[in-house]
This record gives structure tokens, sequence and C-alpha cells, in this order.
């Protein structure tokens, strides 16, 4: 998917993931949420990727497009992209695979602090998180709401793992490393997944069920 | 050191002192175990005057006799005694060797002689001071002048020779044994006394109190679970840190009265003393208040906020300095309570340029006036010297004292570097102390409260009541 073919902003969220090449975490990430998202029947959030050093135009690793093909995703017709001001400005949610990626989108739009997150931390908040949303809500206010609660509980769940939370770069190394990073975003993914999809909902569930969203 | 200060060492450390007269007693034990037994046999000679006829002689004769035994006790020892005896026995020695194991002694008012030999062998022992006892009335005749007639005017009688002894005189293991325990037990004293001087960690509260003469604001009780769960807001059961906290945050009042915009700048003496942890509970205890606060990370360094918090660190302080950024893009909001956060940002190559900038200072005024508090977490004073700087900028400095980690001598480098720069310590608070009787009272209570009420923050009417106090 194209950044500049992209419609004008609209009530659809946009989540966008962030890696260094864009050709093997973040295109993995992009790939294996919006496919949980569209399991789950979900619609008005957009999944994007970038990279802050991109091969660009280059497709996504050949190790990466078979663990997607192992879940029936067809990750053929991606392009790497490089990570600009614009896409963070526009985006509702950016995950990233490391701090250090967080650290370079912030830095390169400082505001977006209170949207940018780890793959792995934001996980970890949403389980925590307790967004409250209205049935009237466009998608992209329920996103931001979602993003708004889990920003609010930082630290207040426990203090960050450090570079625990982050997402091992497989490039260049064995098929072994790929899978490694597969199964590492696997729960992180779906318990994102839940929460986007759960906010959506917000007022038919109960609390309960989105304070076990890695089990569902 | 003060005999008081002597006697709390003493009930700190005495498994140490108690650990030196344990390996006392074990090596005297060794010892005695180990060293070759010696056996002391002694003979015991008389000496007489011969030819007394009458009373009068008889007195002179007794008091001849004894002058007499003193000078043959000596003669025992020498050579013209001991050859002989060498001789007579085989022995492979010298006589000036055997003499150092050969000692003849008169009891007093008495005109005995009585020879002690020692050996390693009991029956040469027995057989040497015989020996000795013979030689000497043998030698003694030709020694002293004639009379007229030729007889010897002194006689040497044997009235009890040596028999080979059972027991060994050497090592004695009681006596061994009780001067080890002693003398252990003394190096014990002598090692945590010097250590004590050497490199002495302040322990308690009130050590800070009495020999720096520092206002303590509160302690924080050393808490297995810190490392882990280092801010209150998420401590779960009963928070007796955040009881702590609010106790801290109550004398803070105090500090820099009448001032409506306040600055607290906390640092410590080293790293590792729970400095930046204690600024952001500090913050966040404030923050409950419903008091704006501005927690500002000043460590350019080595932050650590960030990984406290959870947020990123990226952006910050020199961000704004840089002017990459805003003030408002770099604030970041933590928590329920409304806290602003302005972490470090990326780590420049000047700290202490940067933080001594008149850029800093109009950056720190305009939070200054922004918010109600502002705290300012230091990096650590005896590394660098950041933390002096932005203390003369507001007139004092907060000093977290881990205790037990931090050595009396660095809090005093500390006191001197925030002085030298002009900034008086406005007070301490001592982290990781030790648990007090008051703490576990306080434990207990909180646990008793948190079964009946559970997890509770506390309450809006209590939090204005608090705040309007400020």
């Amino acid at each position: 998917m194209v950044f500049d073919a992209l419609p004008e902003p609209s009530d659809d969220a946009c989540v966008l993931f962030v890696c260094t090449g864009n050709i093997c975490r973040s295109p993995y990430a992009e790939y294996s949420l919006r496919e949980n998202l569209r399991l789950k029947h979900a619609s008005g959030i957009r999944v994007l990727s970038a990279g802050t050093r991109a091969v660009v135009d280059r497709g996504a690793a050949e190790d990466v497009l078979a663990l997607l093909a192992e879940h029936g995703i067809n990750g053929a017709d991606f392009r790497a992209q490089a990570l600009n001001p614009d896409m963070i400005e526009t985006a509702d949610l950016v995950l990233t695979a490391s701090a250090n990626h967080r650290s370079a989108v912030v830095q390169m739009v400082p505001r977006a602090h209170s949207r940018t997150f780890t793959i792995r931390q934001f996980a970890r908040l949403a389980l925590v998180a307790q967004p409250a949303t209205s049935d009237d809500d466009s998608p992209r206010t329920r996103v931001q709401e979602l993003v708004r609660a889990c920003a609010a509980v930082r630290g207040v769940a426990g203090p960050s793992i450090g570079s625990a939370d982050d997402v091992e770069d497989p490039w260049g190394g064995p098929a072994a490393g790929y899978r490694r990073m597969a199964e590492t975003l696997r729960d992180p993914l779906r318990t994102i997944t839940t929460a986007l999809v759960t906010v959506g909902q917000a007022t038919t569930l109960s609390p309960s069920h989105r304070a076990t969203p890695s089990t569902a | 050191m003060e005999q008081r200060q002597f006697w709390a060492l003493l009930h700190r450390r005495w498994m140490t002192v108690v650990a030196f007269g344990l390996l006392g007693v074990l090596i005297g034990s060794a010892y005695v175990l180990t060293a070759t037994p010696e056996y002391t046999a002694d003979a015991e000679l008389f000496v007489s005057a011969v030819g007394a006829d009458n009373t009068s002689d008889l007195v002179q004769g007794s008091n001849f006799s004894q002058q007499q035994a003193r000078n043959y006790a000596v003669v025992a020892t020498r050579e013209i005694v001991l050859d002989p005896v060498i001789e007579a026995l085989g022995l492979e020695t010298t006589s000036k060797a055997l003499a150092r194991r050969v000692s003849a002694s008169v009891p007093l008012n008495t005109s005995l002689i009585s020879i002690s030999v020692t050996d390693t062998s009991p029956a040469r022992a027995a057989a040497t001071a015989n020996a000795i006892a013979t030689s000497l009335t043998n030698t003694i005749p030709d020694l002293v002048s004639k009379r007229s007639d030729g007889s010897s005017p002194v006689r040497l009688g044997t009235i009890q020779t040596a028999t080979p002894p059972t027991i060994p005189t050497a090592p004695k293991p009681r006596m061994v044994i009780a001067l080890a325990l002693i003398l252990g037990l003394a190096f014990g004293v002598g090692f945590i006394v010097v250590r004590e001087m050497v490199g002495a960690k302040v322990r308690t509260p009130d050590q800070i109190k009495q020999l720096m003469g520092l206002t303590v604001l509160g302690s924080v009780a050393f808490d297995r679970a810190t490392p882990n769960r280092p801010l209150i807001s998420h401590s779960s059961g009963p928070s007796v840190r955040a009881e702590e906290f609010r106790e801290i945050r109550t004398n803070l009042r105090f500090l820099h009265a009448g001032q409506s915009h306040k600055v607290f700048v906390v640092t410590s003496s080293i790293p590792g003393e729970g400095k930046s942890t204690t600024s952001a509970n500090l913050a966040a205890a404030l923050a409950a208040t419903g008091t704006s606060v501005c927690l500002v990370e000043a460590d350019l360094r080595k932050p650590s906020l960030g990984t406290y918090l959870d947020l990123e660190g990226g952006i910050g302080l020199t961000t704004v300095l840089a002017k990459d950024a805003s003030l408002d893009d770099c604030l970041q909001p933590w928590g329920p309570d409304n806290l602003r956060v302005l972490l470090s940002g990326q780590i420049p190559p000047n700290p202490s340029e940067l933080l001594g900038s008149p850029q800093l200072k109009k950056l720190f005024n305009t939070l200054r006036n922004r918010f109600d508090v502002l705290i300012i977490d230091c990096p650590p004073l005896i590394p660098v010297t950041d933390a002096a700087i932005v203390a003369s900028i507001f007139g004092g400095a907060i000093l977290v004292v881990g205790c037990g980690k931090v050595e009396l001598r660095e809090l005093r480098r500390s006191v001197d570097a925030l002085s030298v720069s002009g900034s008086p310590v406005l007070g301490v608070i001592a982290n990781m102390a030790p648990v007090t009787m008051k703490g576990r009272y306080q434990r207990i209570y909180a646990q008793a409260d948190e079964g009946r009420r559970g997890p509770k923050r506390p309450s809006k009417k209590s939090l204005a009541k608090e705040g309007a106090t400020r």
C-alpha cells in the first residue's frame, strides 16, 4: 500500500507500524494486524508501515512473505517506504518495533509522543487501559480514545521493561530469527487487535471481556 | 569516634567481632593440636654448710648456705655443669642450647636449688635434670675454696630426684585458647573500627541528623520490591511507601515558605541512591493533591526517568533548548493526576555547559511560572557538578541519601560541593532507611486498613483539604 495513494483524512483511523528497513518487522506487523482485523470484521481502521531507514520500493523479505503465507496472507504487492513527518502526523497510533524507533518517530514529530509506543508496550498498556467511548463516535475517535487511555496508564501499570520491549531485527539472519520475530509479535498483535476491535464496540461489551483479551 | 557511636557500631557489627573471636579459637586449637608437647622434670638439691659446732655457727651456716644456693643455681646453667651432662647422657646438643631449656631457682628463704628441664621427651627431661643435679653436686666442691683440712665447706645433697612427667607442660590448651579468643576479639573490634573510619556508610536518618546536622524531611523504608515497582502508584497492597511520601510532601510545605511557585532540586551524592524514583514519587504525590506539578529530568548524562515512567525519553529538555520542538510538545502528561514530565531528550555532549546556560535558566523560569511546583531531578553531586549548578539557581537542593549505600565522607563531600556553589541543603530524604518501630506499626495498620476497604486512592475531600494548606 503506497502512502501517497491514500484518500484524504477521514473518519477512518490510521495505525502506522515503524521499523528500520520496512521490509521485515513492520510489514509483518502491518499485514498480520490487517488480517486480524479483517477476521474480526472490523472496519474503518487503516494499517500502514514505514521505515526509519527504509529500503524504498523493495518488497518484504522472502522469509516474511513465507511466514505471512502460512496464515494465507499474500504480501507480494508490498513496497517499502521511508518514514516522513506527514505519516506520523496523519497516524492516530504509531507502533514501533523497538524503543529506538520510538525515539526516532518522536524526534521527527515531538507532538506524537502521546500516540507513539513500541508494539509490545502498547499491548501491555492495552490490557489495563480503560477507554471510554460512546456509540456515536467514529472509528477514528474511538481509536484516539484507546490511545489516550493507553497513554494515561504508562508507568502506572508498571515500569517499562526497557529493551526487553524490543522486537529483534531478523534481517540478514537465519530463518529461525524470522520465526522468532513472528512469535514475539503474535501475542502483542492479538492483544492490540482485540483492543482495537473492542473499543469499536465498547458499549456492547462488558469491561471484564476487555480485561482478558489475550485469551480471546 | 565517640563512645556512644562505638557501642552502636559494636551493636551493629558484633557478628564480625564474634567471627574474629571464633577464628582466634580455631587457630589456637589448631596450634594446640599440632604443636609438639613439651615436658618439664624437676630435681631438687639441698645446700648445707659443713662444720657447725654451736648455735651461732648454725645461724651463720644457714645464712651462708642460702647465699651460696643462689650462686650455685646460676652455676647449674653454665657449661662447667652442663658439659659433663651432655657427655654422660650422649645428648646431641651444645651447652648453650641446653642452658635455654634448663632453669634453676632458689625458693624464697630456703637453701634449696630447684632444677627444671624441659624436653620433648619426658624420660630425657627427667634424666637430664638428674644428671645436672649430680654434675652440680660434683662440680661445686671443686669451685669453692677448701678448708685447711682439705674438706669442702659446703655439701649438696639430692633431696628429690626427677621422675618422667606424664602431663606435658606446654602447650597449655586452656591458656592458649583463652589467649587466642581474646586476641581474636581484639582484632575483630579493631577491624570494624578501622572499617568504620575508612568506609563508614550512612545507616539511619538519625545519623544524618546528628552527624551532619541536616534536616530530615522524611524517610522511605527499604523495600525489597522497590526495584521492580519503583513508583508508588503501582504498588498494590498496603502502601506504606505512599504514606511515607505523603509525609515528605507535608514537610515540603515548610521549604521555600512564602514562595508561590516552588522549585525543588533533587540530587544525591552518588548514583544508585534512588533520587530519580524519589523525584518521580514525590512529583506524583504532590500532583495527587491537585497541585500543578512538573517533573524535569536534568540528568543529561544517564537519564532513567523515561524507563521508570514508561515514557519516550527521546524528546525533552535538550530538544527544547535546541529549539527542535516547542516546550508544549515536549511536556508529556503522566498518570491520573495531570503531572507533566519534561524528560532529558537526546544526550548532549556538554551537559554542564547546557545546564549553566542562560537559555536553560530562562526555560526553568518559564516552567516555574507555569506550574505550582517544579521538581528537578539532577545527576549525583560527586561525579559531576551539574546538580550544584542547578541548585545554585534555585537556592538549595534536596539531598536523597541512600542508607547503607552512601559513605559518610561522600555525604560530607556532596554537602561541601553544594555549599561551595553557595546553595544549602534544604533537607534530606533518607531513602532505603531501616524499617523503624513506627514503620512496623504503620505496616500493620495499613494491612488492617487494606483488608477493610481494599486499595483506594485518597478521597477528593481529603485532597482538597491538603491542597488548601499548601
